[in-house]
């Protein structure tokens, strides 16, 4: 239930890492949803995005990003 | 006023509506009346050997008060000598040499059986044959109609010794029995088929008899699966056209039937891709005269739509269908519950509650009314709530702005670069 | 209450009626069995495919729909509104006895709103067949005559000596039954099918009947019938008395505004005259409304639904009661009305029973406004004048051939309307017009 309020704590979690200029290495989907790599300098961090929201917008930011790579 | 004429594979018909091969057209009398009644063809009644019917036959699904949402027949082919029909086709062709009279026919999978008929039939005259591989009852435990019509190799190979005698158009009528009705759509085509058509009835059993415990219908107390088609039906019948319309290498013509009953069905067959279409049920249970309104509904909406001929309605809809991989994941629509017109009844509420995502709630209004609204952020913009609505306008599904188009497969071709 | 503005004028004579609301006319319209043969259909006197028209509203063929039902009547969109319907196609409905009757008149108002709002050119005209038709009056019979001959080639004018066509139907039915934009826009049909209507001609006044006669190769003879009759009791022309037809037409064209607000009124006859009058004086504002009938609630020619709906309006009903004399005050103002009572004897030509006179027994009724609706007149010197043979006004007929004693004339509506008949109905008027225009056809063909 209010799935909505999961779905906004995962979608400022990504962004949190992606504006620390965090990026995705790894993204790994299974039974319990999507497993997203991130690596800052030699850190690792895992995000568990659990919400089909959450899971469009990762997609949805690493499709922007790299229509940002390809235009500039 | 715009032309309805369609082509059908070669064959030109004053408008789409035919008549489906079935009760309505098993007599010269009846077709006649047709004709006279504006049908601008008819599938005769199938021709084979003649067989022996049993009593009774039917059955109609009543739902919440309307009659024959659905119908069910264990009926055959015609019991009539072929001898008989074809005189009665001849005096008919003869008598409306403006209308398509189509033989719809089954015999059994042997090349010499499929040469004779072939041969007596356009002998008087038929502007084309229709195979019936479609039937799923009787005909089919002697290895005729559906039995055939289920495995690819049969369809081909009869659809081979049926044009290897033919010079008229044929039609093959596939049966919906099967998983995956493009095989055998496919497998006509290897034949050489000019056309298909498609559904024939679906394998039903009507209904139990609570008081006696007999099967809906009966013979004699004993019943056996059935034929299913009517209203019911169309929804299947329409998504088969539409698979079957948007096979890139299958190009044949199709004439759609299953559930017709009015011009606005008809239109969305045909906007998938049916140049023709046919109609059993909806003629049983009302008469023929449905087709005036078929005719001039079809006309007056051509006008409105600006178009001058009902062949420009055909396919439009066809490039609209396409794998469920390819639609906009991004695409997003919300409920919205408009309270001039909500009538209070709550059935989206619980709806929603129990069977969908919890985002209908009741709220306290400034004028102290209790009324209902959607958390728009929860909606996942599935439509159950408007569909269960019974209200007109009361709710309404409210496109979103979102992200760029995204679909799975994309999704997907995207995550696989990121080793997912 | 005090004047009241055009907005509020209009509120009061809105339709009694709503239109049905779209979910409702789904459902009544699904309901239709579209029955086969159906005897709705030969229930009414035009003989609209009733089932057929409700198919094409479930269809959403919105304009085969209007098209059906203004195809078999000119007057479809007045004739939901107005028909008897429980009396006509409704009391036919074979649900009528396993459930309730379809309601045809209200999804027949729906269809040929939908044709009123979108502008629809329903019919086409042929080709001109170079021969002219006069009518004479543009009620629902001469309008339905000129529709059918306009559509089969011929150059028709109808002369109508109000400032507007329609009839009784622009005119006589009170607009809270029937608004006056309803027969406008039925007048504008016919019109637009080129039929030329001269409006503000009499025939006979303005323009001679031998004109009429000399110049076409036939003519519908659609006059209807005249104002009401005189009651023929002293103070008949007292200030606050009025003739019933005269008094509706005058509120329909949008005259009648403050001066019947407060009064206490007496309505005399039971028609459906009456009652439009009667329902009308009460929207006005008049305080009490009573009418007054000779005879009982058994003979009334209004129907039941016209008097549960004026008891509803509050309009009280005093049977067996007949004027004897109005009596005015000093200026000449109806102040009172002196009655009898009367008792019913036996039956008369018309099978009603004959009211008599009880003696002895007159009595006063107060009243500042007294109604006359006891029927209409015939127009008797304008029949003389054209040389008709008639009955009492009534012009007579061959009803195979709709001719009069004229073969170049022909009659169709209230003029050849027989008295006693219960109540004249628009819809046989329609009908009327429709068979004189295929007599006229049939003859004029037969003599090429
Ligand atoms: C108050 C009232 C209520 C009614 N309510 C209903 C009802 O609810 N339902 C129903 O079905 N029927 C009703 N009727 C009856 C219905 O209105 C008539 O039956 C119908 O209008 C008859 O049509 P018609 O064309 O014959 O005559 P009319 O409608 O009377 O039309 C005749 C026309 O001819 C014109 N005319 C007359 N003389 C001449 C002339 N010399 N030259 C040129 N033009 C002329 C008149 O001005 C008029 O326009 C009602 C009638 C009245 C009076
Ligand atoms: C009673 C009955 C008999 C039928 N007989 C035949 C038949 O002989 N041959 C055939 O090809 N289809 C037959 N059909 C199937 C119809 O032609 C049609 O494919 C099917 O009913 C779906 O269309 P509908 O929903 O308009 O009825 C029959 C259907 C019914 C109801
Ligand atoms: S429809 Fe009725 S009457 Fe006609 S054959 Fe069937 S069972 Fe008999």
């Amino acid at each position: 239930m209010h799935e909505f309020k999961l779905f906004t704590e995962e979608k400022r979690e990504i962004d949190e890492l992606l504006n620390k200029d965090c990026s995705i290495v790894r993204v790994q989907e299974n039974l319990d949803g999507a497993f997203i790599q991130f690596t800052q300098d030699d850190q690792t961090i895992t995000l568990h995005i659990r919400t089909p929201d959450g899971r469009k917008y990762l997609t949805n930011q690493l499709s922007a990003k790299r229509l940002n790579r390809t235009m500039t | 006023m715009a032309d309805l004429h369609v082509d059908f594979a070669g064959i030109k018909s004053k408008n789409p509506f035919w008549l489906a091969s079935g009760p309505p057209t098993n007599t010269g009398y009846q077709v006649q009346r047709a004709f006279e009644a504006g049908w601008g063809g008819a599938v005769w009644k199938t021709l084979g050997d003649p067989i022996i019917n049993v009593t009774s036959r039917f059955a109609g699904l009543n739902y919440g008060g309307q009659r024959v949402a659905g119908f069910n027949n264990i009926e055959l082919i015609t019991d009539r000598p072929l001898e008989v029909n074809l005189r009665e086709i001849r005096e008919t062709k003869r008598k409306y040499p403006d209308h398509v009279i189509i033989a719809s026919l089954m015999v059994e999978p042997q090349a010499e059986k499929w040469h004779e008929i072939v041969k007596r039939v356009e002998d008087v005259g038929v502007d084309g044959l229709e195979l019936n591989f479609g039937c799923p009852h009787g005909m089919a435990e002697r290895g005729m109609g559906s039995a055939s019509g289920q495995v690819p190799e049969l369809v081909e190979k009869q659809t081979y010794w049926a044009k290897e005698a033919a010079e008229t158009q044929v039609i093959v009528k596939l049966t919906p029995n099967i998983t995956d009705i493009t095989a055998t759509a496919y497998a006509a085509t290897q034949g050489g088929a000019d056309a298909v058509s498609m559904i024939n009835t679906i394998n039903s059993l009507m209904g139990v008899d609570l008081d006696t415990w007999n099967t809906i219908p009966n013979v004699a107390g004993k019943g056996t699966h059935g034929g299913y088609c009517g209203p019911a039906v169309k929804p299947i019948a329409l998504s088969m056209v539409a698979e079957c319309a948007g096979q890139p290498d299958m190009n044949l013509p199709i004439s759609g039937i299953g559930g017709i009953e009015n011009w606005r069905d008809a239109a969305e067959f045909m906007l998938m891709g049916a140049s023709s279409v046919q109609v059993c049920t909806a003629a049983m249970h009302h008469g023929f005269r449905i087709v005036e309104d078929m005719i001039d509904g079809l006309n007056n909406y051509l006008d409105e739509k600006g178009l001058t001929s009902a062949m420009d309605l055909v396919g439009q809809t066809v490039s609209k269908y396409m794998k469920w991989g390819d639609l906009d994941l991004n695409h997003k629509v919300v409920a919205q519950i408009n309270q001039e017109h909500c009538i209070h009844c709550n059935k989206c509420q619980i709806a929603c509650e129990d069977t969908a995502h919890q985002c209908i709630e009741f709220f306290t209004d400034t004028e102290g009314q209790v009324a209902l609204k959607v958390r728009e952020e929860d909606c996942v913009g599935c439509n159950l709530c408007s569909i269960v609505c019974p209200a007109e306008g009361a709710i309404t599904m409210i496109e979103q702005p979102t992200s760029a188009p995204m679909t799975w497969n994309e999704r997907q071709r995207l995550l696989s670069t990121f080793g997912g | 209450m005090s004047l009241p503005s055009d907005a509020q004028l209009w509120k009061i004579f809105d339709e009694v009626k709503p239109d049905l609301k779209p979910k409702k006319v789904m459902e009544e319209a699904n309901r239709c069995l579209f029955c086969s043969d159906a005897p709705c259909v030969k229930a009414c006197p035009t003989g609209i495919d009733i089932p057929l028209f409700i198919k094409k509203i479930t269809t959403g063929n919105m304009k085969g729909s209007a098209r059906v039902i203004m195809e078999a009547n000119p007057m479809g969109a007045t004739c939901a509104r107005v028909c008897p319907t429980e009396e006509l196609c409704e009391g036919a409905c074979v649900l009528n006895d396993a459930s309730l009757p379809i309601m045809i008149g209200d999804l027949q108002r729906h269809a040929t709103n939908w044709a009123m709002k979108n502008h629809s050119q329903l019919f086409e005209v042929s080709e001109p067949n170079g021969l002219k038709v006069a009518i004479i009056g543009g009620g629902p019979a001469g309008l339905s005559s000129a529709r059918e001959l306009a559509r089969l080639g011929y150059q028709v004018t109808i002369y109508e000596k109000n400032e507007k066509a329609g009839g009784l139907d622009t005119y006589g039915i009170v607009p809270f039954r029937l608004p006056q934009d309803i027969a406008l826009w039925e007048v504008e049909q016919v019109e637009k099918l080129g039929v030329t209507i001269q409006t503000n001609t009499e025939v006979g006044k303005d323009i001679p009947i031998d004109a009429v006669l000399n110049d076409f190769d036939a003519i519908v003879l659609a006059v209807g019938m005249a104002n009401v009759p005189p009651l023929t009791v002293p103070g008949e022309d007292l200030d606050g008395v009025y003739d019933a037809i005269q008094l509706i037409e005058r509120v329909k064209d949008g005259h009648v505004r403050d001066q019947f607000i407060g009064k206490n009124a007496v309505v005399i006859g039971a028609g459906n005259t009456a009652i439009d009058a009667a329902t009308c004086l009460k929207r006005l504002g008049a305080s009490r409304v009573q009418i007054i009938y000779r005879r009982t609630e058994e003979e009334m020619s209004a129907y039941p639904f016209e008097f549960s709906f004026a008891k509803q309006e509050g309009i009280e009903f005093r049977w067996l009661t007949q004027p004897v004399q109005m009596i005015g005050d000093e200026k000449n103002q109806v102040a009172k009305l002196e009655c009898m009572h009367m008792k019913l004897g036996d039956a008369d030509a018309s099978g009603r029973c004959r009211p008599i006179e009880i003696e002895n027994s007159n009595f006063y009724m107060n009243a500042d406004v007294v109604v006359k609706a006891i029927g209409q007149q015939r127009y008797s010197s304008f029949i003389e004048a054209f040389d008709l043979e008639h009955e009492q006004g009534v012009v007579k007929i061959d009803p195979e051939t709709m001719q009069t004693s004229n073969p170049k004339v022909f009659a169709a509506g209230d003029v050849i309307f027989g008295n006693g008949k219960g109540e004249a109905m628009v819809v046989a008027a329609a009908e009327q017009g429709k068979q004189a225009a295929y007599a006229i056809h049939k003859h004029l063909l037969s003599k090429v």
